[in-house]
Order: structure tokens, then C-alpha cells, then sequence
């Protein structure tokens, strides 16, 4: 509450008449953010269950069934993109801030693409910060659907602060069915006001992270991490006994490692060795969709393990 | 009174071009209850015997041999385009008037001190016309029926009539000259009047009784015995408001109500043209200073005070007002049609939801490009190319004149061509250093941005090249040269799209699958 109030003139723009009779005092914008608040608050009590099923299937059923339905739909969902390069993996934080990150586009595209096909789905999708603009080659669908790239506009914003605002500005604008914005620098009280935004309008808003944030607080309903998926030589990986080059294209892969799941059902975390939490992903380019790879035997414990030293290391 | 008045009359012909042997006729040709038939003829159509009225496919068969344009008769856009002319020769005289179809009447009483002699006069009209590649028919004459006879039916293709010379000029002329019904040129075909001298020496008793006073007026007003005045063109009177101060203003709060009020003005003038505003420029008069002037540019057509007052205010918080403020004005310089808007019955943010709709976009797409500047929202557009770097052109909204979503252009197929693309492509490719074992073959090491990556598998090449015509002409010398993909998996698992330039033999990493 107190986080809302420190820049309250973000809302008043907004929210505050200012064409009625007469301007409002101080207190009465206050008394009005404090409605307005307390609305929200009501409403996300009341709809608990309803928002339940509320949830935009990602097409990938493993996925889906870990997190109940997919995903939420009226909230913020963070994905944490790749350092590209090798001193991020090996642990430097202070080198790996200078790193350059790649935001997942692929799956997000997918998502959006899952979005768009739904019904009910308000036409224009907002991309936001530069860093999160796919080519425009993925967003022309299988069979030349450019549905996508004409609902889509790009905006440039740069800093933190600038990308807040042009965030909110997008949930809030009844035309937009959906935001995806470059978050990199967001703090607590960023990423919770665009989750309040997503839920009042009911709409997803899918943040992209550089991977060196994961110990930042946040407000998102799902956190997701990206890595690439190396082809491990051990014997252990899909792909250990594919040699053969016809038979085995370059492929794009990624493990996403679901970090967080607000609300999945009382008290489930993922644990360090309870369920799966870990998924890869593929990039079908014929489809044009992210598979989930099927033949997954990756050990999750593993997967688990490596994460965590991250977090450790970086700690 | 009369010897003043001197009016031009220009009739031109839209489609007579400069003949040449070889140049195809026009004709513009209209379709009726399934039956083609010819609206206009250009000269050389006519010189074949192509008439207006007759049938399409008689016109072809009389054309034969020929290259024929067959062109939609248009009156309605054949009418704007006058008008515009018509505008455009506001330049010669304050009084135009649009004479449909073909013609213009300028009123050039009082004009002639500004151009010279009446020779000159028109000479220069008839050189601005030449520019424009309109050949025309040019008379000045003392009345206006004079004119327009004379300017379509006289054998000289200019010509003045001096002031008293009018019933000379009009004599050997076709009755046809008199702007009157062609049911009436026939009638008087049958009983063997041809020319307007011959009406001259009937009694006018008779002709009213046979033809009707209509004919009578015609006559009289082409001989100059009844006044006649053309109905001007009127310039669209522009949208603004203003309004001065008894004194210079320096108290910003002052000029901020002002301008609150001048907006709602405004916005009741664009009310009533059901017009929206799309740049709205605000001056403030002050003293002894320049005027300060800002002006918000919108995407869409708006008349929304509210919107406007939130784009409007944070500039004037910003304004200079110096030693004071004497006047303030606000002036709607770019237009843009918008319909009436059923009012919603409460202002509850779900009633705009359910609108869902483009001024709500505008309104966002305003308040972005406001603050980030009006380069900074875009989008893409597919382009007819193959090269990567140019397909997917990035425009600023502020400079396509369509809004995001409103174009729907016929999807072709090329939708396989960008399944083998990257996610992500970088402007200028990235140099990288590359162990090949074969000369021609993919890579199996390469150094891109300080780290060495081994090559696990690699698909391709493919060779992107720019068309033959495009290459050599050179106009991005970046792309000019063919290149050939390759698509790598290293042993991170990235999958990069590499590049050799074929002719420096570098490797660059253009892109990749993020």
C-alpha cells in the first residue's frame, strides 16, 4: 500500500477527473486510490475461484497439469531469459552483469500465438523494450498467418522506469490483449504494480528477465528460468545415442525450470525432489509452435541441483 | 458596369495528351444495367469515330489496331478533382467556381493590374496550366456565357473578346455555346438553327413561346442584357479558437484555464464538422518576445477533451511566458473524420472495455508517443524481399498513415520462407572467427563475442542473394553480396545462424534461436 502511495501521480493521471466540477482535494484522490485498491482486493477474493478457471492452456500438457490448467490468465508471469556465454555459468555475478542475456522468445512467441487463438481476446498485442522485439519472421504464423504481426506494435522504452509506465499505460488500455516487456531491473514494487494492472484487466502480462534477477523479489504468478538444453555426451541426455547427422538436425532446445506457482494449490512448492519442475522445451519450426520435448528423462534432481548452486554462487 | 467585368473561362480535356503515333486512346467507359457503353473519348478515340453513348464493344471495334486504355468513368472523383483544381486556381483570382464537368470560371475584374496586359494575363494562365500537363481552352470575355461559348466552340484555342464585341463573337458560334439542354440544341436542329446568330435575329416573343423563357435567359445572359455572377469556391474556414488578454498574463494558471476553455470551443467546432483533431498547434502571443508555439501530434483523429487536455497540459506546464502572455489561440491544423460516438451510459471503465476499440488505442498510442518521443512506437510489416535484414522493415507509427491492424493484405504463402529464421536477428551481423574443415563447408569451431564454441551439428547452406538487378545496382552495399546460412548447434546448445560472405569469405553470426 505504502509502495502505491510514494507515486501516486501515475494514478491520478488517470483515475482522477479532471474535468469534473470541481478538482478534487488531496484526500479525496487518496480516499478514491484507497476505493479503487480495496475494490481490487474484494474482487480478487471474491473470484478466487472463478480465476481458477481462468487460465490460457500453454499446449504443453505436462505443463499445464503441473500448474493446474496453464496459465493464469489476469496475472504477471516472469521468464527469466539465457546469458549467453560462459561466465554466467560459471558463477561470476559481477561479470555476468555485463553479460549479454537473451530474452526466450520462442516460447513467449508460442504463448502469444496460444493467447491470440482464444476467443474473447482483444486485438493488439504490446511488445515493450527493445530488447524483448522478435524478428519478425517468427511472428508470421505456419502457412503465412500474419494475423500476429499486424495486431502487434513495438515500443521503445528505455530504463526501468520508462518500461513501468509504458506497461501500465498497455494494461490498461482496453485495446491490448496482452503485454510482453523487456522487466530487466524491475523491483518488487514494479512487478507488483503490473501484476495489479494484469488482474484488473484481466489480461497476462509476461515479463522477460535477465537470469541474474532470480533473486529479486517479484510479484509474478510463475517465474519460469530458460536454459539452453546442451545435448549431454554422457549417455544420460534424448540424445546420447543419435549420432547421426540426417536423422538429427540442429535443433533449438531449452530446460524451463518453473521456479514459482502462486496459487497452484495450497502449500505446493516445488520441492527439491517432489514432482517435476522441470520441462524441455522445443522449437517445432514447421508448426510453429514450442513443443515439450517428449522423451524426457533428464533427472529432475539434477536440474534442481544445478539451479540451486546457481542461486548459492550468486548469493 | 458591364464593361468591367471580365470572367476567364478555361474547358480542358482531361484525357487529350500530346498525340503520338504510337500513344494508345483512352476511353473511359461506363456500365449500365450490364451494358458497357462509352462516357468519354479522348482525341484520337473521337478521331476514329469514337462517340460518347455509343456501345464498348462498338468503340473497340472502331479502335481496332490500336492500344486502348479502357478506363471506369468516375464523375464523382472527376468532380472532386475539379474542385481541386479549381482551389489550386485561387491563385489568379479570389472568385473560381468549379463549372461541372469540364470547365472553370474565374472572375478576373480587378485582377488585371496584378498580371499586365489582358494578353499576358492569360498566356500565364495557359503556361500554369501547361505545367500541369492540362492542355486547356482559354476565353476572356465580358460575360460569362461568352465565355464558356466561346472557350469550347471558337476555332482559336485562346481567345479574348474585346467588350463590345460579344453578339460579333457569339454569332457564328453553335447553339450548343448556350449552356442549354441537348434536348433543346435538337429541337432547334429540326427547325434549322444551327449558329447563335440566328437566334439573335428571331423575335423573342416567338422563342419564349417555343422554347421557353429558359432559352431566353441563356441568350441574354451570354449577350450581357442580364447579370450573372459565379458562386465561389468557398475555402474551408479553419478550426480555431483564440482569444486575447486585457494585458499581459503572466500567472500560468491563467493561461491553462484559458486554454481549457478555448479546447472545449474547439472541440464543439469539431462537433458539428464531425471532424477529430490530428495536430492541434497552440500559440501564445507574448510581449515583446516571439510567440511561443508547441503543437501535439495524434495517430488517431480525437475530440476528446480529456485526452487532449492530458497531452495538452504537461507542455503547458512546460511554456515559456516570458514578460507575459497578450493572446492565446488554438488552431486544429490537421483534420481527420470521426463519426458521431453513441455516448456510454455511465463513464465506467467496463462500458469503455466493451468499445474496445481504435480511439482507445489512439488515446494509448498518443500518450506513449508523447512521452517517448515520436519515433519510438512502431511495428513491422512484411516486405517483398528474401534479404533477412530488410523483410521485416521496422516504421514508426507516426509516419504510416494507417493505424496498427487496419490493412489486410492478401496473405500470399511465404509463410515457409520464415520457418527457417531466427527469433532473433541483429541489425549488423557479428564478425566471428570460424574453423572450417571443409573450404565450402560448415563450420566446426567458432569464436563469436570472446568465446570459443565447438560446432555439435550444423544444417545447411543456404544461400540468400540478392536479385541481379538489385545487386548491381548497389543500394545496400551491407547486402550486396550473396551469402550462405548455415544454421550450428554448439556444445551450450545455442543454435546460432552463421553466415559466409561470398565474397570477402568472412563468417558472421547473424542471428539466433533465442
Amino acid at each position: 500500500m505504502t509502495g502505491f502511495l510514494r507515486k501516486p501521480n501515475i494514478y491520478l493521471t488517470k483515475d482522477v477527473p479532471v474535468f469534473g466540477e470541481r478538482e478534487m482535494s488531496l484526500g479525496d484522490q487518496i480516499h478514491a486510490i484507497e476505493e479503487r485498491f480495496g475494490a481490487t482486493v474484494v474482487r480478487s477474493g471474491a473470484l478466487g475461484e472463478r480465476e481458477e478457471l481462468r487460465r490460457l492452456e500453454t499446449g504443453w500438457a505436462d505443463i499445464d497439469a503441473a500448474m493446474g490448467g496453464g496459465l493464469a490468465i489476469a496475472a504477471l508471469h516472469e521468464w527469466f531469459g539465457v546469458a549467453s556465454g560462459r561466465r554466467f555459468a560459471a558463477g561470476r555475478a559481477e561479470d555476468a552483469r555485463r553479460e549479454v542475456w537473451r530474452p526466450p522468445l520462442l516460447p513467449l512467441v508460442h504463448l502469444v500465438k496460444r493467447a491470440m487463438n482464444r476467443g474473447s481476446f482483444p486485438p493488439r498485442v504490446a511488445w515493450i523494450g527493445r530488447r524483448c522485439f522478435p524478428y519478425g519472421g517468427v511472428l508470421v504464423g505456419a502457412g503465412g498467418d500474419e494475423r500476429l504481426l499486424e495486431r502487434s506494435f513495438f515500443v521503445t522504452a528505455e530504463g526501468p522506469v520508462d518500461r513501468l509506465w509504458a506497461v501500465e499505460l498497455a494494461l490498461r488500455c482496453p485495446a491490448v490483449g496482452l503485454v510482453i516487456a523487456d522487466g530487466s531491473a524491475f523491483d518488487m514494487t514494479a512487478t507488483r504494480r503490473v501484476q495489479l494492472a494484469a488482474r484488473a484487466r484481466q489480461i497476462p502480462a509476461l515479463l522477460v528477465r535477465p537470469p541474474w534477477e532470480t533473486r529479486e523479489l517479484s510479484a509474478a504468478q510463475t517465474r519460469w528460468l530458460l536454459r539452453w538444453a546442451e545435448r549431454s555426451r554422457e549417455g544420460s541426455g534424448p540424445d546420447a545415442e543419435e549420432t547421426d547427422e540426417e536423422s538429427n538436425p540442429p535443433r533449438s532446445r531449452w530446460s524451463a525450470e518453473l521456479l514459482r506457482c502462486k496459487g497452484r494449490s495450497a502449500g505446493w512448492v516445488p520441492a527439491e525432489d517432489s514432482g517435476p519442475c522441470a520441462w524441455t522445451l522445443e522449437w517445432d519450426r514447421d508448426q510453429s509452435v514450442v513443443r515439450v520435448f517428449p522423451a524426457l528423462v533428464r533427472p529432475v534432481g539434477d536440474a534442481r541441483a544445478s539451479a540451486n548452486d546457481r542461486l548459492r554462487r550468486q548469493a | 458596369m458591364r464593361e468591367h467585368r471580365r470572367t476567364t473561362a478555361c474547358a480542358g480535356r482531361r484525357d487529350a495528351s500530346p498525340s503520338a503515333e504510337s500513344a494508345p486512346a483512352v476511353v473511359l467507359a461506363a456500365a449500365e444495367r450490364g451494358k458497357q457503353w462509352v462516357a468519354c473519348a479522348c482525341e484520337r478515340a473521337e478521331a476514329r469515330g469514337v462517340r460518347p453513348g455509343m456501345s464498348l464493344a462498338h468503340a473497340k471495334a472502331l479502335l481496332k489496331g490500336m492500344h486502348v486504355w479502357e478506363k471506369p468513368f468516375t464523375p464523382a472523383e472527376d468532380a472532386q478533382a475539379l474542385r481541386r483544381l479549381a482551389r489550386w486556381a485561387g491563385r489568379f483570382s479570389p472568385v473560381v467556381a468549379a463549372d461541372e464537368p469540364d470547365g472553370l470560371l474565374l472572375e478576373m475584374s480587378g485582377c488585371e493590374g496584378l498580371f499586365g496586359e489582358d494578353r499576358d494575363m492569360i498566356s500565364r494562365i495557359d503556361a500554369s496550366f501547361k505545367k500541369l500537363n492540362l492542355p486547356v481552352r482559354l476565353a476572356l470575355a465580358p460575360t460569362i456565357g461568352c465565355a464558356w461559348a466561346v472557350a469550347r466552340f471558337a476555332a482559336d484555342r485562346i481567345r479574348i473578346v474585346a467588350p463590345r464585341r460579344v453578339r460579333e463573337e457569339l454569332t457564328p458560334l453553335p447553339v450548343a455555346g448556350l449552356r442549354i439542354p441537348p434536348l433543346f440544341v435538337e429541337a432547334l436542329h429540326e427547325v434549322g438553327i444551327e449558329r447563335i446568330g440566328s437566334l439573335f435575329d428571331l423575335p423573342r416573343e416567338e422563342l419564349a413561346c417555343r422554347f421557353g423563357a429558359d432559352l431566353l435567359r441563356r441568350l441574354d445572359q451570354a449577350a450581357g442584357q442580364v447579370g450573372e455572377i459565379i458562386t465561389p469556391l468557398r475555402p474551408a474556414t479553419p478550426i480555431e479558437a483564440a482569444r486575447g488578454f486585457d494585458g499581459p498574463v503572466t500567472n500560468p494558471d491563467a493561461i491553462e484555464v484559458t486554454v481549457r476553455e478555448l479546447l472545449f470551443a474547439l472541440v464543439l467546432q469539431l462537433e458539428e464538422r464531425a471532424c477529430g483533431v490530428r495536430t492541434l498547434d497552440v500559440v501564445l502571443q507574448r510581449v515583446s518576445a516571439e510567440p511561443y508555439r508547441f503543437s501535439i501530434a495524434l495517430s488517431h483523429p480525437n475530440r476528446d477533451v480529456r485526452h487532449l487536455w492530458t497531452l495538452l497540459r504537461p507542455k503547458i506546464e512546460r511554456a515559456e511566458l516570458g514578460w507575459g502572455v497578450e493572446s492565446v489561440s488554438l488552431h486544429a491544423s490537421r483534420l481527420g473524420r470521426l463519426t458521431a460516438r453513441q455516448l456510454p451510459l455511465a463513464q465506467a471503465e467496463p462500458q469503455r472495455e466493451e468499445q474496445g476499440d481504435e480511439s482507445s488505442l489512439g488515446e494509448f498510442l498518443d500518450l506513449l508517443m508523447d512521452r517517448l518521443g515520436r519515433g519510438a512506437v512502431g511495428r513491422m510489416a512484411a516486405a517483398e524481399t528474401y534479404v533477412p535484414e530488410e523483410a521485416f522493415p521496422w516504421r514508426a507509427l507516426s509516419e504510416t498513415r494507417t493505424a496498427v491492424g487496419a490493412d489486410s493484405r492478401a496473405g500470399e504463402s511465404r509463410g515457409a520462407a520464415w520457418k527457417d529464421r531466427p527469433s532473433q536477428l541483429f541489425s549488423v551481423p557479428e564478425p566471428a572467427q570460424v574453423i572450417s574443415p571443409a573450404p565450402d563447408g560448415p563450420p566446426s569451431w567458432l569464436r563469436w563475442r570472446g568465446e570459443e564454441c565447438l560446432v555439435r551439428r550444423s544444417r545447411g547452406p543456404e544461400r540468400l542473394a540478392l536479385p541481379w538487378w538489385e545487386a548491381k545496382r548497389g543500394t545496400s552495399p551491407s547486402s550486396n553480396a550473396a551469402r550462405d546460412y548455415y544454421e550450428v548447434e554448439d556444445d551450450q546448445g545455442r543454435l546460432l545462424w552463421v553466415f559466409r560472405d561470398l565474397t570477402t569469405h568472412g563468417w558472421f553470426v547473424h542471428g539466433l534461436w533465442a
